[in-house]
């Protein structure tokens, strides 16, 4: 197989560098990104299509970061971006939104069985008005989050320590475990009457982790727990959102949220952000004066409408599912045959790896490596995701690459796999 | 910045921070085999450290019951000893050892000389040839990581970020140069830090400074971390959480080392 070079991407650094902190700052960067080793890992794309991407060097990669997730049906999906363009033929961002944005709105609302959408453009903007919500709405202060969560980069979903949070930013935040009943029972037994609101993934899909999903009768007793105490139940669904259910991961964990955000697999990569709720919060969202210079563009909407239409037409997400799961019990039980024990965990649609050979993950990041040096593109600390663009072809074309990487991962290191 | 930390920081990063200097200097380890000396540093609500001269070797230690000691010099607050090592000459109370003091009060000891040494060389900008910024820069770091421990095992923002490392070994290395190691340990819920100037066996995460220049480059904050990191300059790998946690102490040492 061909080993990747990556010279004018290097040459691209070397510019970036200049002008730009980091040169590539946050996710998609080396450093955010755990592009370890670096020398390993391309750092500028030039084309994409499908599942697949070539970067500047003209490599070719299977994708199975997606762009974080918003790569949901297949990079430059023809509907998507025929709607896009039609959409763009007439007006985009212009002092009045038009009428897409209640298009898209019903859609969601009646798709997600809210009463209400508010749109934004990141999936940040949408967790931060969630909380301005709950407390508005109940009057109270404190936030509970889920220990290893993420819902974006502003202070206040943000650990004291987090450089440019002030400490005072966390004061009213409270921290329970996934999955932890008992724990956060106590957290509100000992807040009561002072909690505005939960906020939680619908599983545990943090970083540098096994995700967690939720054990039997976690959610139907958090939700009781919420509404026997008056606590706004939250559902972060930025990452899981139609991949899990196109009506919501609630509704696939068969309770249901009071606030629900979506972002990344909502229009194929145009930039819209979701927020739906509940009857009983709608007075509160439109209270509180929250915009954003793009936030009605209609561009973004006409391909979300779009995107979530095809999404439906093609029972998306049991595609995810049948694909996640032929990959993953794929590359486990080629990992076992060559004596290497590969773990996946979470939801096959957004499938999380590691290799369990060490505790400090070197021989995963090893491995991750030679893939990404092949041409597969996986991540050593993230959770990956499916799209429709996938199917049996990409799996088998797939393992075949990681089975050569796992090969040159394991000669090596042959103090830790001695020969047979 | 509290001044409990900055006392911590003060006798194991910035008088700590003479081990080094005799280990690696020739010159330094010959002043320092002029003392052989025992000096107990007890800090009312602070550090209670011993600095040992012995053979030309020096040790900062945290002082544990039986130790032997020369003198015990008393400090009635953090503040007052940060005060005496910013040679601001505040008082101390010796309780043993009065026939000693001149360790500290005579300008011409061993003590004294020593560490006005080093600072001038860590501080140097301009150097006389390359040996002298090798030294330089590696008292430097080592103060740079002796200080991220206290940190982080005293401060209290720093103690929040050490309580999210996982336990284990966290290497640090300037290729060619030095490695060193964070020991990481937990026990009933609380976690230590401990700097151990020595590479570690199995790291469960590491640091790698690509050359003497890098880290001087980001010792001097000439070249940023993030800068480093994706141009291959720092390499990070292991258990990443360990070293982003790390990082956020790391964050903190410029407000007490100043
Ligand atoms: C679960 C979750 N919440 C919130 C966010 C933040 O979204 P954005 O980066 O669009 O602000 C993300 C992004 O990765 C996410 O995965």
């Amino acid at each position: 197989m061909k080993i990747n070079k990556y010279d004018n991407s290097r040459k691209l650094m070397e510019r970036a560098i200049k002008v730009i902190p980091s040169g590539v700052y946050g996710h998609l960067g080396p450093a955010e990104g755990c592009m370890i080793p670096v020398a390993a890992f391309p750092n500028f794309a030039a084309r994409a299509e499908g599942t697949y991407f070539w970067d500047v060097d003209g490599n070719k990669y299977i994708d199975y970061m997606c762009a974080y997730g918003p790569n949901v049906l297949g990079y430059n999906d023809p509907d998507v971006d025929a709607a896009a363009r039609e959409q763009l033929s007439k007006m985009n961002c212009v002092t009045l939104p038009g009428e897409a944005m209640i298009d898209f709105a019903e859609l969601l609302t009646n798709l997600t069985k809210k009463d209400w959408t508010f749109f934004c453009k990141n999936g940040g903007d949408v967790t931060l008005y969630s909380s301005m919500i709950a407390r508005y709405y109940t009057g109270k202060k404190k936030m509970i989050f889920v220990n290893g969560y993420y819902h974006g980069v502003a202070p206040w979903s943000q650990k004291a320590d987090h450089p440019g949070t002030l400490y005072d930013d966390c004061k009213n935040s409270l921290y329970v475990e996934f999955n932890d009943l008992e724990g956060l029972k106590k957290i509100i037994a000992e807040n009561k009457d002072d909690i505005a609101g939960l906020i939680s993934t619908p599983y545990m899909h943090g970083n540098f982790q096994d995700n967690i999903t939720p054990a039997e009768g976690y959610w139907p007793a958090v939700r009781k727990l919420c509404t026997e105490n008056g606590i706004v139940l939250i559902i972060d669904d930025i990452r899981c959102g139609f991949r899990l259910d196109l009506s919501g991961s609630d509704h696939y964990y068969g309770f249901e949220a009071d606030l629900i955000c979506f972002c990344k697999a909502l229009a194929n990569g145009y930039n819209v952000s979701a927020l739906c709720g509940k009857e009983f919060l709608r007075g509160a969202a439109g209270s509180i004066m929250y915009t954003g210079s793009y936030w009605m563009s209609a561009e973004p909407f006409a391909a979300g409408i779009a995107c979530i239409k095809k999404l439906v037409a093609n029972d998306a997400c049991a595609h995810f599912k049948r694909i996640g799961t032929m990959l993953c019990d794929g590359l486990v039980k080629m990992a076992k045959k060559k004596g290497v024990n590969l773990k996946a965990s979470g939801e096959p649609a957004m499938f999380y790896l590691t290799l369990k050979d060490d505790d400090s993950e070197y021989l995963h990041q090893q491995w991750v490596a030679e893939c990404v040096k092949r041409g597969l593109w996986l991540t050593n600390h993230h959770n990956h995701f499916i799209n429709l663009a996938m199917n049996e072809d990409t799996v088998k074309e797939t393992l075949e690459i990681a089975a050569e990487a796992m090969d040159a991962m394991i000669a090596n290191n042959p103090q830790v796999y001695k020969k047979k | 910045m509290s001044t409990r930390t900055k006392a911590f920081v003060n006798f194991y990063a910035a008088i700590g921070t003479l081990q080094t200097y005799a280990a690696l200097d020739d010159n330094a380890k010959a002043l320092a085999a002029k003392q052989d000396i025992a000096v107990r540093f007890k800090v009312k609500d602070g550090p209670d450290g011993v600095l040992v001269f012995k053979g030309g070797a020096v040790k900062a230690l945290p002082y544990s019951e039986g130790t032997k000691t020369n003198i015990v010099l008393n400090c009635s607050s953090n503040e007052k000893f940060n005060d005496l090592v910013d040679g601001k000459g505040a008082a101390v109370i010796p309780s043993k050892g009065f026939f000693k003091l001149g360790f500290m009060l005579n300008k011409q000891s061993a003590f004294n000389v020593l560490t006005a040494e080093m600072a001038a060389l860590m501080r140097k900008k301009e150097f006389a040839d390359d040996k002298e910024m090798r030294l330089s820069t590696l008292l430097a770091f080592n103060a740079m990581i002796a200080a991220l421990v206290q940190i982080g095992n005293v401060d209290d923002i720093g103690r929040m970020s050490a309580a999210r490392i996982a336990a284990g070994d966290i290497g640090i290395e300037i290729t060619g140069e030095c490695a060193c190691t964070i020991r990481v340990t937990k026990q009933d819920g609380d976690t230590k830090l401990e700097y151990i100037a020595e590479k570690s066996p199995s790291p469960r995460a590491q640091m790698i400074f690509d050359s003497i220049g890098t880290a001087k480059g980001v010792i001097d904050g000439k070249l940023d971390a993030m800068y480093c990191i994706s141009t291959g300059k720092i390499a990070m790998l292991g258990f990443i959480p360990m070293l982003d946690n790390l990082n956020k102490i790391l964050n903190l040492v410029p407000k007490y080392l100043a």
